[in-house]
């Protein structure tokens, strides 16, 4: 990746996401309009791009080096990214990433930050080597409880010391076959966008877990303390409150795994269609769980279809999902899918639990279209 | 004081009180009321002030569990629907 001053960061942003819509040009954030996510596997150009800060201006793979330490790792180690694809099995999986504030602005009272709406979210291929293997060539500590991450992105304000987002997973999480210290994105080195050349991977979960422009995983004998970690950072109310409540900081908890969710990619809102019968189609996902079903409607909920659901690709994909739905007679009809995980749980269709900071919106996707 | 003056001589201020509307609303209602329901004109200076008052504090709260789809997610046919 050459050297680019910040501002080329954000008109390259453009150049190569065309079809998102931009939310902040600085930092970056922009999501994937739904009708753009019907791919199985989400191409990099439609693959939402969430910043904290500003990616890093060095980014090449030869001189980058990842550190593992931290107060529960027995053997303290500096890898480069050769070393790592030497020393351990390179694995590929699609997984799944969606930033914890995705639908966020569909709460009320509002939820300060990015306004996403349904577009955060993409199931790409990533490459790269497990977490696991790298932590127990390292040495895990009986002691340890979290594994953090420190990036090269810099922080807004422009002050080089000041870390701009350090967050991280349980070793449980970090130790799934699944969680990746990855070097490719379909394929591709990853681009600075997504946190070229190494960043980390731990499907399920928020985006923010997932570690970009990755320079140390930290094994703590504690739950990490780094920035984002604590206050209302990509964390809910313990119990849950009535909406504009003030909570105080020792009743958040952290959001571990992400809810069931489904969006309709095809066809898109807005459409006016011909005939009484329409083939949809969509993706669904449930965070560390499986997608056992979907349904339909389009009569406001009054009834409800199954549709047919395909198997994940692996473990923390997103699962494709189709049906045909039958309009009575000619006017306009909203689509409204349903995904439920394994557990029953399913997706609410009025905005769920108000939380300071809006996370976790899994309300079920709609759209509009015209039957004439 | 106005609002009191030019409304309540006709309906109770409840009437005004339970309902919601950004700056047009207020103003189509006025001249809905002058239209249709024996409002009399009221002073363009008064009427600015009264406006003024409705827009601030009797504004469209937005407070819905679930707002309608945005308009440009709707078909061409129904982009005014909302």
């Amino acid at each position: 990746m050459p050297w680019l001053p910040f501002n080329a960061h954000a008109m390259q942003g453009e150049a190569v996401k065309p079809d998102l819509r931009v939310l902040n040009d600085r930092p970056l954030n922009a999501e994937t309009p739904a009708h753009l996510l019907n791919d199985a596997t989400t191409p990099t150009r439609y693959l939402f791009v969430r910043n904290n800060g500003n990616p890093p201006v060095d980014t090449n793979p030869e001189e980058w080096q990842l550190r593992i330490e931290g107060e529960s790792c027995v053997r303290p180690t500096t890898f480069s990214i050769d070393e790592l694809k030497e020393r351990f099995e390179i694995v590929s999986y699609d997984l799944q990433l969606e930033c914890g504030g995705n639908g966020r602005s569909e709460f009320r009272p509002r939820a300060s930050g990015n306004q996403w709406t349904t577009g955060a979210i993409g199931c790409p291929r990533w490459t790269g080597v497990r977490v696991k293997d790298v932590l127990d060539y390292c040495g895990v500590k009986e002691d340890a409880q979290y594994v953090g991450f420190l990036g090269a992105d810099t922080h807004l304000s422009g002050d080089p010391n000041k870390v701009v987002i350090s967050r991280g997973v349980p070793v449980e999480k970090a130790r799934e076959v699944e969680s990746l210290i990855a070097f490719e994105l379909n394929g591709e080195p990853i681009p600075l966008l997504h946190g070229a050349p190494l960043r980390l991977v731990c499907g399920g979960w928020p985006g923010s877990v997932s570690g970009k422009w990755l320079t140390h995983l930290l094994i703590r004998d504690r739950v990490h303390d780094g920035p984002k970690m604590g206050g209302n950072s990509y964390r809910v109310p313990c119990a849950p409150v009535a909406p504009g409540t003030e909570v105080p900081d020792d009743q958040m908890c952290i959001i571990e795994s992400m809810p069931v969710k489904s969006l309709i990619t095809s066809p898109r809102s807005g459409m006016t269609v011909n005939g009484s019968q329409l083939d949809v189609s969509g993706q669904a996902w449930a965070g560390d769980l499986k997608v056992t079903s979907v349904h339909t409607s389009v009569d406001f909920g009054q009834t409800w279809q199954a549709a047919e659901v395909a198997a994940p690709r692996n473990r923390l994909a997103w699962q494709q999902w189709r049906a045909r739905v039958h309009f009575p007679k000619p006017g306009y009809y909203e689509i409204w899918a349903r995904a439920t995980d394994e557990l029953g749980r399913s997706q609410p269709m009025l905005i769920p639990g108000w939380n300071p900071k809006g996370y976790l919106n899994n309300a079920a996707h709609r759209t509009a279209v015209q039957s004439v | 004081m106005l609002v009191t003056g030019h409304c309540s001589a006709c309906h109770s201020l409840q009437l005004v009180t339970t309902q919601r509307g950004d700056r047009d609303f207020w103003l189509n209602t006025i001249r809905w009321m002058q239209r249709t329901q024996k409002l009399w004109e009221i002073p363009p200076d008064q009427e600015e002030i009264i406006l003024n008052y409705l827009e601030t504090h009797y504004n469209e709260t937005e407070w819905g569990r679930r707002p309608p789809l945005a308009a440009s997610l709707m078909p061409s046919e129904n982009v005014n629907a909302n």
